[in-house]
């Protein structure tokens, strides 16, 4: 059932109210009580229709539940202490509401229609909105302005169509953001569209559409850059006009890469409603990110214990949520797009917004920074009359760890083929590799130094590989203690099964 | 509402919704619709969501999440069986108890039947 904004805006504010009573129960019963409410409501509105439900079914639906107070009345729901001095601030608190909203009441019904007294010359301004009636305008200056809002509203939605026929998304961050116009309003944008309008009209006053959407009864045009939107019909032409400020238009995104291996580190550099609305040009999200970063291992986990991923899918194993992420090359560089499980998400039924990651430049220490570190190896598995001895092993670091360079100088003697590659990587499938990480060799003996970045948690991993197929012939692991034990038993398996591991 | 009434309107929502899943499992919106058809229990959403929690908790109920069409997926409980011991001990209780006041009521304290 998709539900109008205004509709699951009140949902989220009944939960939200019902959560305030659920006193010091644990967070978990609290979402389940939570979930169930929830469920609750959609299901009783599919019960008394199978259509789009409106405000005054939900308002039937609500009436008929208990009130959010009602979750604090139970005997098994622990309570908060009260006290006389947080009651007696209560009362001074409604106090002021109640005084205020008089003040406010008395103030509207003087000027029963404010936009009738504003100098706006009956313009509605794309991208700006109508004198106190605009982009950023803040809670208190729209009160103020327009009078106290119609019933329904919420924290993020405040409408006043009894009186003056709009109302507003807003947050505390941006202050008013989309400000909607319905019929009954008196004003015309800039370039002359007014309720009424038909579809010729508007497409000539602004233009090809950036985006069209179609449903059974509308259709909306929208044209981003200009910070406009209209919804019209074809027998009433336009009955909303919906202003916003002007944004870029989506960024020109290839297809989303299915074979592209998530394994490694990955910084997050934004987050967005949808993934096609990601610039790497632009940073849309204004606040710091929460997820700074995060990593893929190839074993399936990352370095957060509670996530884990397989095939595009990232496990939550606290909230039992799957996420779906996919990978998008953009100019050249890797971004991972991630669905984010919010709560908006998961008690709201809201569609996720996408984190946006790009995969870490692997910068290689310079050679100053590099020391000799104490390292252990596994037994090599090898073709009688090829061998490889390790001389040296430096390391920016003594842990092997993330983003550490690694440098292996030694001497190889290869005798069973006439040709082969000599490559340096981290177990697990790393996806690309660089010039100073292999070297070709031919058949008789010599020295080689390879280097390389660890891209992620593992093993380093020594190999001859066959330049055919691509197959290696020759294993060696080395790193510290811990990252030998855990390779052992893959390089054990491997040895009983005379199996090669693939040349990634 | 007296306290009396709240507590023993628990322990009774708790054996209804124990003997109602009995019969299958079932979600919250639909075990509260079967529960309201008992007049006296006087049952809303405020009492039962709170209990199937409580009883989840306790592991007497397990938890499946399935989608539905109305909107977000719904939860769909089933007795385990530690639930189905609770019910039989609830219930046993409950008969023993029933007809133990029965008796007072008539005067016959003390006799066995």
């Amino acid at each position: 059932m998709n539900l109008p904004k205004e509709l699951t805006a009140r949902i989220a504010e009944h939960l939200s109210n019902v959560r305030k009573n659920l006193g010091t129960l644990p967070s978990d019963e609290q979402k389940e009580i939570l979930q169930s409410v929830e469920s609750h409501i959609y299901d009783a509105l599919e019960k008394r229709s199978r259509e789009t439900p409106t405000s005054a079914l939900l308002d039937a639906v609500l009436a008929e539940m208990d009130p959010p107070e009602s979750y604090s009345d139970l005997p098994f729901v622990p309570q908060k202490k009260k006290s006389w001095r947080k009651l007696t601030f209560i009362l001074c608190g409604l106090a002021v509401v109640v005084l205020t909203v008089a003040g406010i009441k008395g103030w509207e019904n003087k000027y029963p229609n404010i936009f009738e007294h504003w100098n706006h010359n009956g313009k509605i301004f794309e991208g700006v909105g109508v004198d106190t009636f605009r982009m950023g305008a803040t809670r208190k200056q729209l009160i103020k302005a327009l009078g106290v809002p119609d019933k329904g509203s919420t924290e993020t939605f405040l409408q006043w169509k009894n009186n003056h026929h709009v109302h507003c998304l807003i947050d505390e961050h941006r202050g008013a953001f989309e400000l909607r116009f319905d019929i009954g309003f008196a004003g015309t944008t800039t370039k002359g569209i007014t309720f009424g309008s038909s579809e010729e009209d508007v497409l000539a006053a602004y233009g090809k559409p950036d985006r069209i959407v179609t449903n059974n009864q509308a259709k909306m045009l929208e044209w981003p850059a200009q910070g406009i939107l209209v919804w019209l019909t074809p027998e009433n032409g336009v009955h909303q006009i919906v202003v916003f400020p002007p944004y870029a238009l989506p960024y020109n995104q290839p297809a989303a890469d299915s074979n592209a291996n998530p394994v490694g580190r990955w910084t997050s550099v934004d987050f967005v409603s949808a993934p096609e609305l990601f610039n790497p040009q632009v940073k849309s999200w204004p606040k710091e990110l929460d997820l700074k970063a995060l990593t893929f291992q190839s074993n399936g986990q990352t370095d957060r214990s509670f996530w884990t991923w397989s095939e595009g899918i990232l496990h939550h194993s606290g909230d039992n949520t799957d996420a779906k992420f996919f990978i998008k090359q953009i100019d050249g560089k890797d971004y991972l797009f991630m669905e984010w499980m919010s709560g908006d998400v998961m008690l709201q039924w809201q569609p996720s917004k996408y984190y946006v990651l790009k995969r870490e430049d692997l910068k290689l220490a310079p050679p100053s920074q590099l020391n000799p570190v104490a390292y252990e190896q596994t037994p090599h598995t090898f073709k009688v009359g090829d061998d490889i001895v390790l001389n040296e092993v430096l390391c920016s670091s003594r842990q092997f760890a993330i983003g550490d360079t690694v440098t292996v100088k030694g001497q190889y003697s290869l005798s069973s083929q006439s040709e082969a590659t000599l490559l340096l990587t981290c177990t697990g499938g790393q996806s690309s590799t660089t010039e100073t990480q292999r070297k070709s060799v031919t058949k008789g003996s010599g020295e080689f130094e390879l280097t390389y970045v660890i891209p992620y948690q593992g093993c380093s991993h020594l190999a001859f590989y066959d330049k055919v197929t691509h197959k290696s012939f020759w294993n060696l692991w080395f790193g510290t203690k811990e990252q030998v034990e855990e390779i052992e038993p893959t390089r054990k398996s491997m040895q009983s099964a005379g199996t090669d591991i693939s040349a990634r | 509402m007296d306290s009396w009434i709240t507590q023993l309107r628990k322990g009774l929502i708790e054996l209804c919704i124990l003997n109602l899943l009995e019969q299958g499992e079932s979600y919250g919106y639909e075990i509260l619709q079967s529960l309201q058809q008992i007049e006296e229990l006087i049952v809303t959403d405020s009492t039962v969501y709170p209990i199937l929690s409580c009883l989840r908790k306790d592991g007497c109920l397990k938890v499946q999440i399935k989608p539905s069409v109305s909107g977000p997926p719904r939860r769909y409980f089933s007795l385990t069986s530690l639930g189905r011991q609770r019910a039989r001990e609830m219930n046993l209780y409950w008969n023993n108890l029933q007809t133990a006041i029965s008796r007072l009521k008539s005067g016959k304290v003390g006799e066995k039947t």
